[in-house]
């Protein structure tokens, strides 16, 4: 039976080995078989040729093996700890979001076409390895080169985030629809940036519960380093209306964090 | 024997049992005139007096009605017959229309089979005690005129079924109706939309058919003697209307908070998502306690109404203000074909246009009723001195100087003529409008009370919980302005005459404002519909298909059938106001007629009743009197009883839902959404826990009345039943006010302020929904039914308790006090001892809700 390999990246991270393929996988760690568990999943398709002198894969094969009643083997924990800095992005694959209730939306990497006015302010919702709110004036590919230096004294080898929606009213109030946790506070810290042009990034959160996450997801997911930028497009409204209504449907009802 | 229990299980042997109960009904219906008929021996030479002096068809025999009424009250028939063909013309149309596709079909059968069930299993249930009351009805019955014997008991009959035919019928067109609703949201809005409301129309128009059919049928054959007959017709739709609204509200409600306890919060699913077994129950849910409840509820209001009047009619004016309320109903009807017909919206409305379209055919059936009630009180409310010569009691209805001396409001300075029923009537309009209105702005979103709910939200779920119960006071006040203002200008349309005239004001105010039932239901049916079919839309609809074929079609037709549902839900809530205003309005004037039975002792006896009499005993019912004041105590204490029961049950049923949708959850394959849920498990549960629970408040509220009144006497039961009103009246506001409130805060949130869904200020708001849920949709609406079941009860029983209770007895002719006595206290301890069984049953445990912590 093929393995397959998943990077979790949500929450926490995790390289994980499993005989699921993804559609089956994610409602598994969305929900599992028998215990309730909760919460939405973001996890990568690894290339299965993968080979690391990081991580230990040689046991795999014996161990990712059919239980004795016959089904497969769900969840093979190969390392929960820097597992991002240490995959090749080119081995990464389509981004799977998962909703609490196990829904399964496979996004392919695509080209990302900087608009002219990306420029913020932007939300950014870090993913992996940390995962804080912050606001700030960077394009998503300039926050991806600025979080991404060495030389920058806050930095990660590698990270993955998404870009949020951030509608103001005239008055400069977030739009009413956008679920944050304090949306005051988002208000304050965007002000703070424009108050000082100089200042790149603000921390909102350190640590964000996002309700409804997938509701609040704007352009889609980025994962880069200093060396380049994947784009996770997130699906139109009108298509996530139609093609993908039972996910979106899933995603916008669930209240999970 | 075990072929033997599977037959009897099987779907052909309920069919066979249940149309076997319709034919034993029918039939002790139609068989009625000829007890009443057949020669009874003579118990005394009272009895054998009034057999001689009734006569059956008396309208058609007595030379006192003209030829005119003669030919009017034919009329009347003809339009209720109108009625119905109207409703089965729409029927027709509705059921002619687009089924959509397959797995549209799938799920509205679901959904039609599961709301089947449970008004199948309902009517086995309380088959039995309806049979077992006509026959105590016909037992216990005291007058003097034998005739009535069995004419109430077989009007109670005819009564529980027509009620429970709307009841049936309402629900199952609603189930026929959203799945053509869904199907046409496909093509065009306005054809959803029009299908929809005619859905609607088709109970809306039964229930005016009926409802009239039976009261005039009643009088043609029971003349001005009606009065017993009329209680017995009342009372048979009341009952069932509270078996339906309590077995309903425990359905739907255990259904809905079911189906969210385990999918939205434990698993975090949507709603209607088809994995969840408990979807399909909450979709009937919707239509049991919406379509069903809240037809059989306004079909008993309209029925109270209308016995409320003619009883008062006969009391005061005689036969002319017994045949006025018929034939103010019968342009009511006439007003409700036409105005129903007007509502239409086209392919691209909205639901602001169609909810206008809604709102403008009210007001025209509005207009042609005002106009009607004028044009038919100009010519027919005319008193000459013959009428007055032989209607003695109408003439204190009028100036110390008679008819000619009423102002020129209410005889536009024609001598003999009286507006003023027709003036009352108007006011029961504008009550039906004010009540709307009112229940519009405390439940509405675009006004102040659940703005500030929503605001609330933001800083918690208690300060959201605090603002509800504010805003759901306060609202109470309102609607007791309201109402108390109509009866006041009763009083002042009917100032310098007696209490009873004033009492006959009020009750032509109750006609007036269901004047527009045909209107006000097809506006209620309409919410469940359109919710429904929304839920058919998210479950049936194949979106790539429907793009495929049309691009752009799906999410235009879900467009449209989110907005209906709004629409839906606003005119669902508009009608509430009417239900409850209509309960208070009819509970006032049957308390005249309670006073008035008391006055002359025995039920038959009332159209000899003189003013003297009635000022004399009313005078009686006063809270100075220390049992009449622990009557008033009790009686507003069991409303309270009342709701507290039927949210432990919602809570009770719940729990196995619960249980059961958790365990359906364990199988991997219904998670996964490759095998279908067994939906008919969990509908089996509600069907069956909601028929258990109804049981004791059923038995509270027959037996509440009859314990006070055999241990208190007759006076307190006044007191008892003044209590209930009053408490009743605003409990109900209260939770239908409240409740609503906090839906549409929580809606107003979802819509997209203050954090949208999943906000903090969401989850604020869905815990106020939670409470109020039961609140707004089982407790509340069944203190309607409630009020009027007490009162009936009260009296059908009064004339027992004068008889029998234990504080001053009359004691019959041959009687013994202690054989009084006896009697006495063996119903008082019968009704203590259902009352204490349906207390301890509304608390016990159940072995299921302890498992589930396992």
């Amino acid at each position: 039976m093929t393995i397959h390999y998943y990077m979790l990246c949500y929450r926490f991270e995790a390289l994980v080995a499993s005989q699921l393929p993804p559609d089956d996988f994610g409602p598994y760690m969305a929900v599992g078989t028998r215990k309730n568990t909760q919460g939405n999943t973001l996890f990568f398709e690894i290339d299965p040729s993968l080979h690391s002198t990081y991580f230990r894969l040689n046991d795999i094969p014996n161990t990712c093996v059919r239980h004795p009643d016959g089904s497969p083997k769900r969840s093979k924990y190969i390392s929960t700890y820097r597992v991002l800095e240490h995959l090749d992005p080119a081995l990464m694959g389509k981004l799977y979001l998962t909703t609490a209730d196990g829904r399964v939306l496979g996004l392919e990497a695509s080209q990302y076409g900087e608009p002219q006015n990306g420029s913020g302010p932007n939300l950014f919702q870090e993913l992996c390895p940390g995962s804080p709110m912050v606001v700030s004036n960077l394009t998503p590919s300039a926050f991806n080169t600025y979080m991404t230096d060495p030389n920058n004294p806050v930095s990660v080898p590698r990270i993955f985030f998404a870009d949020l929606l951030l509608e103001r009213d005239a008055a400069g109030h977030l739009a009413g629809y956008l679920p944050y946790e304090n949306p005051e506070h988002v208000v304050e810290c965007i002000r703070e940036l424009e108050a000082n042009p100089r200042k790149q990034v603000k921390n909102v959160a350190r640590a964000t519960h996002l309700h409804s996450f997938f509701r609040t997801v704007r352009r889609g997911f980025f994962l880069g380093d200093q060396n380049g930028m994947k784009f996770y497009k997130f699906p139109s409204k009108e298509d996530l209306d139609v093609k993908y209504h039972p996910w979106w449907h899933s995603a916008s009802e669930s209240i999970a964090t | 024997m075990h072929k033997l229990k599977a037959l009897l299980k099987s779907h052909k042997a309920r069919q066979y049992y249940l149309v076997g109960l319709l034919v034993f009904f029918g039939a002790g219906y139609f068989w009625t005139p000829s007890f009443g008929q057949a020669p009874e021996p003579a118990a005394s030479a009272t009895v054998t007096e009034h057999v001689e002096h009734f006569v059956f068809f008396s309208p058609f025999v007595n030379p006192s009605y003209s030829v005119a009424e003669q030919y009017s009250l034919i009329a009347i028939l003809i339009i209720a017959v109108a009625g119905l063909l109207y409703a089965l013309m729409l029927a027709k149309q509705v059921y002619a229309a687009d089924t959509g596709t397959k797995k549209m079909q799938e799920i509205a059968l679901a959904i039609r089979e599961g709301a089947d069930a449970y008004l199948g299993a309902q009517f086995k249930r309380i088959g039995p005690l309806i049979i077992l009351i006509t026959i105590l009805l016909a037992v216990t019955f005291t007058g003097t005129e034998e005739a009535f014997r069995w004419g109430r008991a077989g009007s109670f009959l005819v009564g529980a079924l027509f009620s429970w035919t709307v009841g049936f019928v309402g629900m199952r067109l609603a189930t026929a109706g959203n799945l053509r609703v869904a199907a046409a949201a496909t093509r065009s809005y306005g054809e959803a939309m029009q299908l929809g409301y005619r859905t609607g129309t088709v109970t809306g128009m039964l229930t005016d058919g009926l409802g009239l059919l039976g009261g005039t049928i009643i009088f043609l054959i029971f003349g001005v003697q009606a009065y017993e007959a009329l209680l017995g017709f009342g009372f048979g739709g009341t009952l069932i209307a509270l078996f339906m609204r309590v077995g309903g509200g425990i359905y739907t409600k255990a259904a809905d908070v079911g189906a969210d306890l385990v999918g939205k919060i434990e698993k975090d699913i949507p709603e209607d998502d088809p994995r969840n077994a408990a979807t399909i129950a909450d979709n009937v849910g919707d239509n049991v306690g919406d379509c069903a409840g809240m037809s059989a509820d306004i079909f008993e209001s309209y029925e109270v109404t209308i016995v409320a009047a003619m009883i008062l009619g006969m009391a005061t004016f005689g036969h002319k203000g017994v045949i006025f309320p018929l034939l103010v109903r019968g342009i009511g009807v006439l007003g409700s074909i036409i105005s129903t017909y007007t509502v239409k919206a086209g392919p691209n409305d909205t639901s602001d246009t169609a909810l206008h379209s809604v709102h403008r055919g009210f007001w025209i059936g509005s207009i042609i009723s005002v106009v009607g009630f004028f044009v038919l009180g100009a010519l027919y409310l005319r008193f000459d001195p013959q009428y007055l010569l032989d209607n003695p009691v109408a003439l204190a209805g009028f100036p110390a100087a008679g008819p000619g001396a009423l102002p020129f409001w209410a005889n536009l300075g024609v001598i003999g003529l009286d507006l003023r029923p027709a003036i009352t009537c108007l006011i029961g309009v504008f009550l039906a409008i004010g009540l709307n209105k009112l229940t519009s702005y405390y439940t509405h979103t675009m006004h102040a009370p659940v703005k500030s709910l929503a605001k609330a939200c933001t800083t918690g779920h208690a300060t959201n919980i605090i603002q509800g119960f504010a805003v759901g006071y306060e609202s109470t006040v309102a609607t007791i302005v309201v109402i108390a203002t109509s009866i006041l200008l009763s009083v002042l349309v009917y100032t310098g005459t007696p209490p009873l005239f004033i009492a006959y004001g009020v009750a032509m105010a109750g006609i007036g404002m269901l004047t527009l039932t045909g209107n006000t239901i097809s506006m209620d049916v309409f919410g469940p519909v359109a919710d429904n079919a929304n839920g058919i839309g998210e479950m049936g609809y194949d979106p790539e298909e429907m793009e495929r074929q049309k691009p752009g079609n799906y999410k235009r037709a879900r467009q449209i059938l989110a907005d209906l549902d709004a629409v839906g839900n606003t005119t669902k809530a508009e009608t509430k106001g009417i239900a409850i205003g209509s309960a208070v309005i009819a509970a006032v004037s049957l308390f005249s007629s309670f006073i008035a039975v008391i006055a002359v002792g025995s039920e038959d006896k009332i159209n000899t009743m003189t003013i003297d009499q009635y000022l004399r005993e009313a005078g009686k019912i006063t809270v100075a009197d220390p049992t009449v004041f622990i009557g008033f105590l009790i009686g507003g204490a069991v409303p309270f009883l009342f709701s507290s029961m039927l949210i432990r049950a919602v809570g009770r049923a719940a729990f196995y839902i619960v249980k059961e949708c958790r365990i359906q959850f364990r199988d991997i394959e219904i998670w996964e959404g490759t095998k279908k849920p067994d939906y008919g498990r969990v509908v089996d549960i509600c069907t069956n826990t909601a028929q258990k629970e109804l049981i004791g408040p059923g038995l509270l509220a027959i037996m509440s009345p009859l314990l006070v009144g055999f241990l208190l006497g007759p006076y307190a039961l006044g007191g008892f039943l003044a209590g209930m009103i009053l408490v009743g009246q605003l409990l109900a506001v209260f939770m239908s006010n409240a409740g609503g409130a906090w839906d549409n805060a929580k809606k107003m949130i979802e819509d997209g302020i203050y954090g949208g869904k999943g906000s903090e200020a969401h989850k604020a708001a869905v815990t106020g929904d939670t409470v109020g849920d039961p609140l707004k949709d089982t407790a509340g609406p069944a203190i309607n039914p409630l009020i009027k079941v007490m009162n009936m009860v009260s009296l059908l029983a009064l004339g027992l308790v004068l008889q029998y209770n234990i504080i001053s007895p009359k004691i019959a002719e041959g009687g013994s006090a202690a054989s009084t006595f006896v009697i006495g206290m063996i119903v008082i301890l019968a009704a203590a001892a259902a009352i204490a069984w349906a207390v301890w049953q509304s608390k016990r445990d159940d072995a299921v809700a302890d498992s589930l912590g396992e």
